[in-house]
Parts: structure tokens; sequence; C-alpha cells
């Protein structure tokens, strides 16, 4: 799994610098965190609370939190995101299972992640996929299919529109900083060329 | 009400960027009133078609601000969408389900986008607040389940306004740190060029410079004598 450690890695989440990959690594870490702790309290509302064993999810997340606050991001390759994702996902779902189809309303935060990180749309389609499927997965068990169904069709929207925010956000952030830097470099050849004549 | 200058609770807009922002604003709230609909029609018992004038306000009004004519008018009818979406939650909530409480989300995110004084993402930071605490005074019945709710979507909403902040705030910053590394490189070739003008009768690099200059928002003219 180790990658290059200096020069910029191309995948499914871009050309990232070391330290960019460290930066997106440990976000993704602080949200699994984030999400583990928030969630606990919420845990502890429902009726009938649960046993003390439901609580190893809780654990489980902290743990996978604190393991990706700390992976060496700078040296790994950048597959180790489609892990984060891959993991917030099953926390989500078994959170749901487990507890009950509020939970299912975290998916919202994976999604606003992955939107951020994945750069191939195509890749990011998949994963959208990914939560439509993991947010009905539900109906296969549940005994209220219809107030499931009306949970979804809430979630799903919210969703979309917030990775959608969060890729617009990005995109067109990103498209100004590449223009103001093609500006600076015709510049800066200007005056090369200046400079040159001028001699 | 023309306001380009004004650096309200949304900073100073230029009439394209107000624009762009209210037009966001709009089909937000259009598209989120439109997707309530299957999720009412889902409900148990499905609401009664008179049920749905809310959704329906909901997708009018923000296709009126769609079509606001946001050059001419003042920033401050970016609150219409923030503060109708809001009330439209509420009453969704109120009214018939819990469940979109969660669209409260989708508000709170837009604001994060478009707001910048700080004493204005407190001030909606507590009508969130409100809103999602709502049901807690006239919902006795399920005070348990409420709580429950409200525990799993207030921190989804700060977890959403804290990932959209961070992200607007990083990279404005970039793009600032871009535009002034750009403005440095027109600098540096105007000085170059004042300084051999009279051996460069090259009006192409002037013309360039000056459009440069303009591009990334040096507010000095390129070619004041002044510049040394």
């Amino acid at each position: 799994m180790d990658g290059p450690t200096t020069r910029p890695t191309a995948s499914a989440f871009g050309e990232l610098e070391p330290s960019e990959s460290e930066r997106l690594g440990r976000l993704g870490g602080i949200l699994v965190l984030a999400g583990t702790a928030v969630g606990f309290p919420a845990s502890l509302a429902i009726e009938p609370p649960p046993g003390l064993a439901d609580h190893v999810i809780t654990l489980l997340g902290v743990l996978s939190g604190l393991l990706l606050l700390v992976l060496p991001w700078r040296r790994i390759s950048p597959v180790w995101f489609h892990v984060v994702i891959l993991a917030g996902v099953l926390e989500v779902t078994v959170a749901t299972a487990v507890y009950s189809h509020d939970f299912s309303f975290y998916y919202v935060i994976v999604a606003a992640y992955a939107a951020y990180i994945v750069r191939e749309a195509r890749v990011l389609r998949l994963y959208e996929a990914l939560f439509t499927v993991a947010l009905l997965a539900p109906l296969a068990y549940v005994g209220d299919q219809r107030e499931h169904l009306h949970h979804v069709l809430v979630i799903l929207p919210v969703l979309l529109i917030v990775a959608v925010i969060v890729r617009h956000l990005r995109d067109s952030v990103e498209a100004r900083e590449r223009r103001y830097r093609e500006f600076a470099l015709e510049a800066a050849e200007l005056s090369a060329r200046l400079e040159t004549g001028a001699r | 009400m023309m306001d380009s200058q004004d650096p309200g609770a949304f900073g100073a807009l230029g009439p394209a960027e107000r624009k762009r922002l209210g037009r966001f604003g709009g089909i937000l709230l259009a598209v989120g009133s439109l997707a309530a609909i299957p999720a009412g029609m889902a409900l148990e018992p499905a609401p009664a078609i008179s049920e749905y004038a809310l959704a329906t306000s909901g997708v009018a009004v923000g296709l009126a601000l769609y079509v606001l004519p946001w050059t001419r008018i003042s920033s401050a009818w970016l609150h219409v969408a923030l503060l109708f979406g809001t009330l439209e939650v509420a009453l969704g909530v109120g009214l018939f389900s819990d469940d979109f409480a969660f669209y409260l989300v989708v508000i709170a995110a837009y604001a994060a986008y478009i707001l910048r004084s700080p004493a204005a993402v407190g001030a909606y930071g507590a009508l969130f607040g409100l809103a999602l605490l709502a049901p807690l005074v006239y919902d006795d019945e399920n005070l348990r389940e409420q709580i429950h709710h409200i525990l799993v979507t207030l921190p989804v909403l700060a977890i959403v306004v804290l990932i959209v902040r961070y992200l607007r705030d990083t990279l404005e910053r970039r793009e600032r740190e871009y535009r002034e590394f750009a403005q440095e490189a027109v600098r540096l070739a105007v000085r170059i060029r004042a300084r051999h003008k009279p051996g460069l009768p090259e009006d192409d690099i002037d013309r360039r410079l000056e459009e440069l200059a303009q591009a990334s928002g040096e507010t000095e003219p390129p070619h004041r004598p002044s510049i040394p």
C-alpha cells in the first residue's frame, strides 16, 4: 500500500501533495471521532436504552477515528482515503441497525467528506450510489417500511444537496485560484520578456 | 437599494456575486420544497392535497428568489431565503413529521456559505437552535423521542456548518494568496515596463498588462508614471 513519499500522487483524489494527504486524512479522523462522540448522547436518549454491549460501536468508532489521526498519511497511498469513507459508511450502517434509523442521518457527514476529497466525478457518483443503497438497506429488515421510506426520502435530498454545496464551493474557488495563478505566471513571463528586450 | 459597497451580514458583495448567491438560495429553496413532496406522500396517513400548500409555497418563493433582479436590489434580500426556509421547515416539523427538521442542515449550510458577519452567524445559529428545539414545547407525548431526534440532528448540522465554513475560509485564503502573488507579478512587470519603455514600443504588452492588472484585482493603473 505504501506509495511515494515526496512527489504528488494521482488517484481518484487527484494529485495530492504529502501535506495535503495528511490534512485530508486527519480531517477524516476528526470527523469519525466527532461523529462517534456526538452519537453517544443520542444513543442514550433511545427508549429502551441500548445495552452496554451495544456501545461497542462507539468504542470502535473512537478507535478507528484515533487510528486515522495517527496514520502516516504522508507516506501511505491515497487509496486509504477509500478506507476512511467506507469505514464511515460501515459505522453509520451498524449504528442505524442497532440503535435507531435516525442515525442514518450521519451519512450526510460522510457524503460531505467524500464530496470534498474525491476528485474523479465517476468515483463520487459510485459513492453516492453506495450512500443511497446504504440508506435504503433498512427497508429489507424494518417492520414499518413506509415510515422508513419517508425517512429515506427526507435524508437523501439533504445528503445530495449538501454534497453539491461542498462540491460547488470547492470547484468554484479552485477555479478562481487557478485563474489567478495563470495571471501571475503570465505577468512573470511578460516581466522576463521585458527584461530580455531591454538588454 | 444598491449596496455593492455595504459590508453587512453578507460582506461587501458585488452585483454578480449577489446574483449568484441569491439564485443559489432560490434553487435550494425550490429543490428542497419539491423534494419534500414525495417524502410527504410516504407518510402514514398521507396528507391531504391542500396540505401540500406549504411545499408549493416554498417552490413559488424559491422561483421568485431566482428571478429577482439581484444586481439591482440590496443583499438584505438574501435573508428571505434563510428566514422563509427556516419557517417552512419549522411548520413542516410541527404539521407533518419531525424528520423534516433534517432540512435545517441545508439551510444552515447555505447560511454558513453566504454569511460573513460573526454576529449574523450567531443570530442564525440561535434561530436554527430554536427551530430544532421547538417540538419540545408542543410535543409532550414523545419527549424522549424528540430529544433523541434533536441529539442526532444538531451535531450533524454543526459538523456540516463547520465543514462548509472551513472549506470556504481555507480556499478563500489560498485564493487571496494567489491574487496577491498575481498582483505582485503584475506590479513587477509594470515597473520593468516603466523603466524600459522608451526602448520597447510593444503596445501589446502594455495592453496585456492592463488587462492582467484588472483581472487580478489590481487597483493601481499599471502605467502610472509615479511607479518607480
